[in-house]
C-alpha cells in the first residue's frame, strides 16, 4: 500500500515478520502508516521495521515510532527499528535520544 | 586349305618374332633353312647350313663344345630330345650376334635312331647386352656399397685412401691406382699420392709431384673438370712426343684421370694406370668417377674428425686446468663430461642423469624456482643461459656461483660453466645494504624536518572551505623539495602557494623550508603575487644557494572574490566551477626561481565563482613516467571535474587516488584546495497553503534551491528537516479551529556560508499549543541543527528564526 510518498511492505522472513518502509515519512502520513503497521502485525510479536529506504523522517515520523513501540513493549512483543549506518532515520534518532529509548538495530545489509 | 591356312598363319608369327626356322636331318647333316634362318647365320640366299659348318666357322670358338654337347644330348634317345642353347654366331662384319636356338629331335627306327631336329632361331643380341648390363650395374653397386661400408669403419684418411685405390684397382685389374691430393706450392701445384695399389711388378706411385711433370695435356684437362681416358699412350694424338716418352719412361702405356672439383677449385684427381694399352669402357669410366667422389667424401670426413677429436681432447684438457666448475652435455642434457671440480668442489654426489639435474641438486632452496623457470625457458627459446644462484658446497655450506651455458658443435652439445663469484657477491650485497641504509636514514631526516616545515594547519575562514594534501616521495627514492602554505593577510585576503625545489633528500628539504618560511614572511608586505615571487628572487640570490625552485602564489580576496596569481615555471592552477567548467590559469607565468634577478614578474586577475574550486599542486601529481604533461594534466582536469562535489579535503585525497599517486610516486605530491562560498544566490522564498500535504512539495524545492548553489551534503538534509519542522509546527497550530492561511518560508544564504531560515504565519496560537510545540520534539530538532533560534508571536502571526551553520560548524 502507498500512505501518500512512502511505500510499505510486509512480508514474513525467517518466522519474522518484517515491515519496510520506503520514502518520505512526514505529518501527512506518519499515522496512517503507523496505522498500516499496527493492523497488520501483533503487538505480542518480535517485528523488524526496516526504515533503510526511509529519505526523510520527521518528528511526527518520530512520535509514530515512538507509539508503535509502546503499543509492542505494553504486549511484551519487541518492535527493532533497521536502520543504515550513518543514515537519515538513524541520524535523526541519534539527535532526539529516540535510540535510547527504541530497539534500534544497524544493518548495512539491504 | 586349311593346312595351306595354318602355315601361312605360322610364317607371319615367326616373321613379327623375328625368327628362323629350320629342319635338320642328322644323317645328311643338311638343314633346310628359311631365308631368316640363314641371315642368322651370315649366309646368302640359297646357301646351306649344317652343323660341321657351323662349329668350325660360323659359331664363337668358346661356345662350339657347348653347342656341340648340347645338339648330342639332344639326339640321345634316351634325353629329353630337347635343345635350347644360346649361342655366338659370326656376323658378316666380323663381330657376334646372340641366337637362341630351340628345337625337338626326331627319331626312326627301331631301336630308334635320332633322325631330325625341328626347330626355331632367334636373335637374342639386344637381350642379352641388356643383362650383361643389368648385371655389370648391379655389380657395380655391390662394390660401391662395399667400399662405402668398408670405409665407413675407416677414421684416417689415408687409410681411407688406401682402401679406395686398392679396392679399384683390383677390380680393374689396373696396374696402378692413386688417390692424388692438390696442393699449391710456390713453383705451382703439387700432387702428393700417400698410398697407391700397384699389381705384382709395379713400383709404387706414392710421393710429391710437380703438376707439370706430367705434361700439359692431362692436367690441362683435369683443371677442367673433364675426366681423361688415354687408351694407349703411344698412339693417342692428344699427347706430345715427349710426354708419350716420360710415360713409357715409367712403364704407363694407358691410363683414365678423374679429377674432382670442389668450389671451383681441382682438389684431388683419383688416376689409374695400365701397363699395357688398354681400351677403357665407358662403364669402368663411370666406376673410376664414382668412386673419386666417394673417396673425396670419405677422406674429408675422416679429416674433419680427425680435427674434431683433436682439438676435443685440447679442449678436455684446458677444462680440466680451469678452476671453475664445467661440464659437458649432450643436446638432450645428457652429461657427457665433468670436470674435476666437480668432485673436488661439490663432493660425489653429482650423480649422472642429465645436467638439469645436477644443477637442481645442488641449487640453494631460494633460487631454485627462478633459476630453473630461466633454465627452461632458455632451453625452450634456445638461447644462451646466464644466471646467478647458490650452489651447494661438498661441506654443505653454500656459495654464489654465475652459471653460464652455451651450445657448441652446431647445437649437438652444451658447454656449461659456474664461476664462483661468492665474494664479489657477498661484497656488492653488503655494499648495497650500506647504500640503502644510509638512503633510509637520509629519507627519514629528511622527511622528519620536511613535516617539521610544512604547516600544520591551513587557513580556517567561515564559507571557505580549504585543505591540503602532502606525500613524501617514496622511501625507496626519497624526500623532495614541495611545500605548500596558506597565510591570512592584513585586510582579510587569504594567500595560497604550493612550490617545488628541485632536488631531494636534506638540502633540498632545507631550501623548501626557506622558501616557505620567506614567502609567509614576505606576503604581507608584498604587493601582490608577481611582487612576491619577485621578492623570492632576491632571498634566493641573498641565500647564496644555485636552487631552483618554481612556485605558483594566489592572493583571494574574499569580499570581492577577485584572484590575483602568478607562477614561476610552476604547472597552471585550474579553477572549476560549480556547474561543471574548468580553466587553467596560464596567465601571470614566468621562468623558475634560480636565484637570479630577472626583473618584476607578471601577475594576472581571476575573478572566481562563488562555489567554485581552486586548485594549486606540484609536478609530482600530474607527471607520469613516459607520459607528456599535458596528458597528466587532462587526466588531473577530468578527476577534478568528477571529485568536484566534495569537501575540500575529500578533493585532495580524491585527486591522490585517481592520479596514482600511491602507485606512481616517486616524487613528492602536493595538492592544495579551496572551495569558494556558494555565495550570495538569491533567497529561497515560498508561499504554502498550512496543509500538511504541503510539505513534501516544499521540501522538494527547497532541496533543488540548495542544490543550485552547493552540493548535495549532510547539512541539506538538515537544511529540510529543521524547516520542515517549523512549517509543520506552524501547519498545526496557526490556524486550528479555522480555516487554514498561508506559510511563508524564506532562507537566505549569507556570504559567511550560513543560511538564515524564516518561516511565518498569519494565525493565532493557543498558548498551550504553542509551548507544547516549542518544548516538543520539533524544537529540540531544530534547535539541535541550528544556531540562534528565536520565536515572536503576535496578534497578527508568528515568526520563527534560525541560523544553519555553514559547512563544518555543526554542532
Amino acid at each position: 500500500m502507498t500512505e501518500a510518498q512512502a511505500d510499505v511492505q510486509i512480508s514474513q522472513e525467517a518466522g519474522r515478520s518484517v515491515i519496510r518502509i520506503r520514502g518520505e515519512v512526514d505529518m501527512a502520513n506518519a499515522d496512517a502508516i503507523g496505522e498500516r503497521v499496527r493492523a497488520t502485525t501483533r503487538p505480542s510479536d518480535a517485528v523488524d521495521l526496516d526504515l533503510r529506504g526511509v529519505t526523510f523522517l520527521d518528528s511526527s515520523g518520530l512520535r509514530m515510532l515512538h507509539h508503535l513501540s509502546d503499543t509492542f513493549n505494553q504486549a511484551d512483543g519487541r518492535l527493532t527499528v533497521v536502520t543504515a549506518p550513518d543514515d537519515i532515520v538513524g541520524r535523526l534518532l541519534a539527535i532526539t535520544h529516540m535510540d535510547t529509548y527504541l530497539h534500534v538495530r544497524d544493518d548495512p545489509q539491504v | 586349305m586349311t593346312g595351306t591356312s595354318e602355315q601361312e598363319r605360322l610364317q607371319v608369327a615367326l616373321d613379327a618374332a623375328g625368327m628362323g626356322t629350320f629342319v635338320w636331318h642328322a644323317r645328311q647333316d643338311y638343314a633346310e633353312s628359311d631365308p631368316r634362318m640363314l641371315e642368322l647365320f651370315a649366309l646368302p640366299a640359297g646357301g646351306v647350313l649344317s652343323l660341321a659348318g657351323a662349329l668350325t666357322s660360323m659359331i664363337h670358338p668358346d661356345d662350339r663344345q657347348r653347342y656341340s654337347d648340347a645338339v648330342a644330348a639332344a639326339l640321345d634317345p634316351a634325353g629329353d630330345h630337347q635343345l635350347a642353347q644360346d649361342i655366338r654366331v659370326r656376323r658378316r662384319d666380323d663381330g657376334y650376334r646372340w641366337v637362341a636356338v630351340t628345337a625337338r629331335a626326331f627319331f626312326e627306327g627301331k631301336p630308334p635312331q635320332a633322325d631330325r631336329l625341328v626347330g626355331v632361331a632367334a636373335d637374342i643380341t639386344r637381350r642379352r647386352e641388356i643383362e650383361l648390363e643389368l648385371r655389370s650395374s648391379e655389380q657395380r653397386r655391390t662394390f660401391l656399397l662395399d667400399l662405402s661400408d668398408r670405409v665407413r669403419l675407416v677414421t684416417d684418411p689415408v687409410a681411407v685412401q688406401a682402401l679406395a685405390v686398392e679396392a679399384l684397382g683390383v677390380r680393374l685389374a689396373a696396374s696402378r691406382a692413386m688417390y692424388l691430393e692438390v696442393s699449391s706450392g710456390s713453383d705451382g701445384d703439387m700432387y702428393t699420392v700417400e698410398r697407391d695399389y700397384h699389381a705384382l711388378g709395379t713400383v709404387s706411385g706414392v710421393g710429391c709431384y710437380r703438376a707439370d711433370d706430367f705434361g700439359a695435356t692431362l692436367f690441362d684437362e683435369l683443371r677442367a673438370g673433364r675426366t681423361l681416358v688415354v687408351a694407349d699412350v703411344a698412339t693417342d694424338p692428344r699427347l706430345t712426343p715427349d710426354e708419350r716418352v716420360s710415360y713409357q719412361r715409367i712403364g704407363v702405356a694407358a691410363y683414365a684421370a678423374v679429377p674432382l672439383i670442389k668450389d671451383g677449385r681441382h682438389v684431388a684427381a683419383l688416376v689409374l694406370h695400365q701397363a699395357a694399352a688398354r681400351d677403357w669402357d665407358d662403364q669402368e669410366i663411370t666406376l673410376v668417377e664414382e668412386v673419386a667422389e666417394r673417396t673425396w667424401a670419405a677422406v674429408e670426413r675422416a679429416r674433419a674428425q680427425d680435427a674434431l677429436r683433436e682439438s676435443e681432447a685440447r679442449f678436455r684438457q684446458v677444462l680440466q686446468a680451469a678452476p671453475q666448475l664445467i661440464w659437458v652435455s649432450q643436446a638432450d642434457g645428457a652429461v657427457e663430461m665433468l670436470n674435476d671440480n666437480w668432485s673436488t668442489i661439490i663432493g660425489a654426489a653429482t650423480g649422472t642423469g642429465d645436467d638439469r639435474e645436477l644443477l637442481a641438486g645442488i641449487l640453494h632452496a631460494g633460487d631454485a624456482d627462478g633459476f630453473l623457470a630461466a633454465w627452461d625457458s632458455s632451453r625452450a627459446a634456445g638461447s644462451a643461459f646466464d644466471q646467478q644462484a647458490r650452489l651447494r658446497m661438498r661441506d654443505g655450506t653454500y656459495r654464489w656461483y654465475l652459471i653460464r651455458v652455451v651450445g657448441y658443435q652446431g647445437g649437438t652439445k652444451r658447454f656449461g660453466v659456474a664461476t664462483d663469484i661468492h665474494d664479489r657477491h657477498s661484497a656488492e650485497e653488503r655494499a648495497l645494504a650500506e647504500q640503502t641504509e644510509a638512503r633510509e636514514r637520509d629519507h627519514r631526516t629528511a622527511l622528519q624536518l620536511q613535516r617539521a616545515l610544512l604547516p600544520t594547519r591551513t587557513v580556517e575562514r567561515p564559507g571557505f572551505d580549504i585543505a591540503a594534501r602532502y606525500e613524501a616521495g617514496s622511501v625507496a627514492l626519497v624526500v623532495g623539495g614541495d611545500w605548500y602554505d596558506t597565510f591570512e593577510l592584513p585586510g582579510g585576503s587569504i594567500g595560497l602557494t604550493v612550490g617545488d625545489v628541485v632536488g631531494h633528500g636534506l638540502s633540498a628539504a632545507t631550501t623548501m623550508g626557506k622558501m616557505r618560511i620567506a614567502m609567509g614572511a614576505l606576503a604581507p608586505h608584498a604587493a601582490g603575487p608577481g611582487a612576491l615571487l619577485t621578492d623570492l628572487d632576491g632571498f634566493a640570490a641573498g641565500s647564496g644557494g644555485s636552487d631552483f625552485a618554481t612556485a605558483c602564489y594566489a592572493l583571494l580576496d574574499p569580499a570581492s572574490r577577485q584572484l590575483r596569481h602568478a607562477c614561476a615555471g610552476h604547472p597552471p592552477m585550474l579553477v572549476v566551477t560549480a556547474d561543471g567548467r574548468t580553466r587553467w590559469l596560464t596567465d601571470g607565468g614566468s621562468a623558475p626561481i634560480t636565484g637570479k634577478q630577472i626583473g618584476a614578474r607578471p601577475e594576472a586577475i581571476e575573478t572566481l565563482e562563488p562555489g567554485a574550486l581552486l586548485l594549486l599542486y606540484s609536478d609530482g601529481l600530474v607527471e607520469r613516467r613516459g607520459e607528456p604533461l599535458t596528458a597528466g594534466l587532462d587526466r588531473l582536469r577530468q578527476a577534478a571535474l568528477e571529485l568536484r562535489h566534495g569537501s575540500a579535503a575529500e578533493i585532495c585525497d580524491g585527486l591522490f587516488a585517481a592520479m596514482g599517486v600511491a602507485e606512481q610516486r616517486s616524487d613528492d605530491v602536493v595538492a592544495l584546495c579551496l572551495r569558494m562560498p556558494a555565495g550570495t544566490a538569491a533567497a529561497f522564498h515560498r508561499t504554502l497553503t498550512a496543509d500538511k500535504r504541503e510539505l513534501s512539495r516544499l521540501r522538494g524545492a527547497l532541496q533543488a534551491w540548495r542544490r543550485a548553489i552547493q552540493p548535495a551534503d549532510r547539512d541539506e538534509a538538515d537544511m529540510l528537516l529543521a524547516v520542515n519542522e517549523a512549517c509543520a509546527n506552524a501547519i498545526e497550530h496557526a490556524y486550528r479551529g479555522r480555516e487554514p492561511g498561508t506559510v511563508e518560508v524564506t532562507v537566505s544564504p549569507d556570504a559567511d556560508g550560513t543560511y538564515l531560515a524564516s518561516i511565518r504565519d498569519f494565525g493565532r496560537w493557543q498558548e498551550s499549543a504553542a509551548s507544547s510545540a516549542y518544548r516538543g520534539r520539533g524544537l529540540g530538532i531544530i534547535r539541535s541543527l541550528s544556531h540562534g533560534f528565536e520565536y515572536r508571536s503576535t496578534p497578527a502571526g508568528t515568526l520563527v528564526q534560525f541560523r544553519l551553520p555553514a559547512k563544518g560548524t555543526t554542532a
